[in-house]
C-alpha cells in the first residue's frame, strides 16, 4: 500500500468511525433497547427466587457457589437491576451506569441465564458492552446539559452506533450463511417441521392447518435466508433501507408469534441506527412537541 | 464536543477491529467445516460467547421433551412409587425456555457431558430440597428426568406423545437414600 493510499484509508476511516454526528439515532438505541431489557428482563418479577436464589433452582455458569444469593439478597440485587435499566432509559449518567447494568445483567446471566443458551442474552451483553463507551445521554435524556439546553445539539463521536449496527448485520449475515449451507433448510418440510414443534404457538399450529403447500414453506425459509444474507447491504443503502426496516420487524414479529421468541427484538432496537440522524431528529421534535411546547434553539 | 484524541481513536479502532473480527471468525469457523479450509485463529470459549445464528438449525420431525419424576413412599400403582412432578412448578417459563434449562442445552452444544451429568444432578438436589420444602405432606426421596421422544404433529404438540410412538428414557439425577 502506497503512503496516499494509507492516508487515505486512515482519513476515511477516521471518518466513517469518529466523524462528529447526531445523537438521536443512539439516544432512541438506548430508549428501545431499555425497553426492550425493561420487558425481558421484568418478566422474571413473579420469580425471583425461584430462578435467582439458593432457594431455588440454579445453574450457574462459571460462578461458584458462595455467589448464590439468598431469597432476600436476590430480590434486592433484582430490584437494583431493573432501577438500573428504568435509568438507562432515562439516560442518566449513562457512561458511569452502563458498566454497572452490564456487570449486573451478566451477574444474573452466569448464574441461571447461560446455561440455556440464548443467543439473544449473548446480544444484549455485546450490546451492553459497546454502549459502555459510547455517549448515550446526549439527546433526549435526564442527563443536566441536555435538561438545561435542550435545543442544542450536542454532536457525538458515531463509533458505537456503527459498532453495533455492524454487529447486527454479521448477525443476520452469519445467520443468513449458516442456513444456505444447511442442506435442510433447502428443504420445504423444514419451515412446515419447525412451526409445529415445541416452541411453536397456538397461532402457528392454526396457520399450518391452514394446509398451505410444501412449496409456500419452502418460500417462508428461503426468503428468510435471502433477508438475512442482503441485511448487511440493504440497511447500509438509503433506497432499500426503510423497506429491510419493515421486512425486519415483519421477520421478529413473525418469529414471536408463531415460535412465541419475541426475546430477538433486542435487533428491532438497533434498527434505529441506521435511520438518517436529521429525520429521527425531525421525528422526535414532533413527539416532543405534542408533549411539551419549548422552543429549539437555530443551528 | 471535544473530538477523539488520537490515541483514543487507537483504542476504539483496536476494539471495533477485534470485535468485526471475533465475528467474522465465529463465521468462517462454521463455512471452513464445510469446505474443509483453514479457520482463523479464535479460541473456543470466546467463539461460543459469538456464535449468535446457530438456531433451528437441525431437521426434527420429532418432539423432544424432558420431564421431571419424584420417588416419594407413599404413591401406589403402576409408577413404583414414582409420581410426576410439575415441571413448571420449578422451571416457570414458556414449554422452549423450559425446555432449555432443563436439557442445560450449553453443556450439550459445548460437548462436555460430564458437566451436563454434574449440572443435572445439581439441579435434581435442588429440586428435591424445594419439593420437600413446599410440599411436606409428600415429600420424595429420589428425583429423575424422563426424556420423552415423539413425532411431531400439526394436530398438537402432544397428540402423538402415547402409547405406541412414544419413546422414553429415564434418569435418577439426584438421591437422599
Amino acid at each position: 500500500m502506497t503512503q496516499p493510499s494509507c492516508n487515505s484509508f486512515i482519513s476515511g476511516w477516521n471518518r466513517y468511525w469518529f466523524q462528529p454526528t447526531r445523537p438521536e439515532p443512539l439516544a432512541v438505541f438506548r430508549i428501545l433497547f431499555g425497553i426492550y431489557l425493561l420487558c425481558y428482563l421484568g418478566s422474571f418479577a413473579n420469580k425471583v427466587i425461584l430462578v435467582f436464589s439458593s432457594q431455588g433452582v440454579v445453574q450457574p455458569w462459571y460462578l461458584p457457589e458462595w455467589a448464590i444469593p439468598s431469597a432476600t439478597l436476590a430480590v434486592w440485587l433484582y430490584s437494583c437491576l431493573l432501577l438500573l435499566i428504568l435509568l438507562f432509559i432515562l439516560g442518566c449518567a449513562t457512561l458511569l451506569l452502563t458498566p454497572v447494568l452490564l456487570l449486573f445483567y451478566l451477574y444474573f446471566f452466569l448464574l441461571n441465564l447461560a446455561v440455556k443458551d440464548s443467543a439473544y442474552d449473548r446480544l444484549n451483553l455485546i450490546f451492553l458492552f459497546i454502549s459502555c463507551f459510547a455517549e448515550l445521554d446526549a439527546a433526549w435524556s435526564l442527563a443536566p446539559t441536555f435538561v438545561k439546553h435542550p435545543g442544542q445539539i450536542k454532536l457525538i463521536t458515531p463509533w458505537a452506533a456503527r459498532l453495533i449496527g455492524w454487529q447486527l448485520c454479521l448477525l443476520y449475515l452469519g445467520a443468513g450463511l449458516w442456513k444456505l449451507h444447511s442442506p435442510q433448510w433447502h428443504e420445504s418440510q423444514f419451515m412446515y417441521w419447525t412451526l409445529i414443534g415445541v416452541w411453536a404457538s397456538e397461532l402457528s399450529f392454526w396457520f399450518v392447518n391452514l394446509g398451505w403447500p410444501m412449496w409456500f414453506y419452502g418460500l417462508i425459509g428461503w426468503s428468510v435466508i435471502v433477508f438475512e444474507l442482503a441485511a448487511p447491504l440493504t440497511f447500509h443503502l438509503r433506497s432499500t433501507l426503510k423497506a429491510t426496516i419493515v421486512l425486519g420487524i415483519l421477520f421478529h414479529v413473525g418469529i414471536a408469534v408463531f415460535l412465541n421468541i419475541p426475546e430477538f427484538f433486542n435487533c428491532v432496537a438497533a434498527y434505529a441506527l441506521f435511520w438518517p440522524p436529521d429525520e429521527l431528529a425531525k421525528l422526535g421534535d414532533k413527539v416532543a412537541s405534542l408533549i411539551v411546547k419549548s422552543p429549539r434553539a437555530p443551528q | 464536543m471535544n473530538p477523539p484524541s488520537r490515541r483514543s481513536r487507537w483504542c476504539l479502532s483496536i476494539f471495533a477491529v477485534g470485535l468485526l473480527y471475533l465475528n467474522c471468525a465465529v463465521i468462517w469457523q462454521h463455512l471452513a467445516k464445510r469446505w474443509q479450509a483453514p479457520a482463523l485463529p479464535i479460541s473456543s470459549k470466546v467463539a461460543g460467547v459469538f456464535f449468535l445464528f446457530g438456531v433451528f438449525a437441525n431437521y426434527e420431525t420429532n418432539n423432544h421433551e424432558l420431564v421431571l419424576w419424584g420417588y416419594t413412599e407413599t404413591t401406589s400403582g403402576r409408577t413404583n412409587g414414582w409420581k410426576p412432578l410439575p415441571t413448571e412448578e420449578y422451571f416457570p417459563f414458556k414449554p422452549g425456555v423450559r425446555q432449555q434449562l432443563l436439557w442445560s442445552r450449553k453443556f450439550i452444544r459445548v460437548q462436555e457431558p460430564e458437566r451436563l451429568w454434574r449440572a443435572w444432578a445439581r439441579s435434581g438436589k435442588q429440586i428435591l430440597a424445594r419439593h420437600n420444602r413446599t410440599h411436606p405432606e409428600t415429600p420424595i426421596s429420589q428425583v429423575a428426568l424422563e426424556n420423552r421422544t415423539w413425532p411431531r404433529s400439526p394436530a398438537g404438540v402432544y397428540i402423538l406423545q402415547k402409547p405406541g410412538t412414544l419413546e422414553t428414557n429415564f434418569w435418577i439425577v439426584a438421591t437422599n437414600r
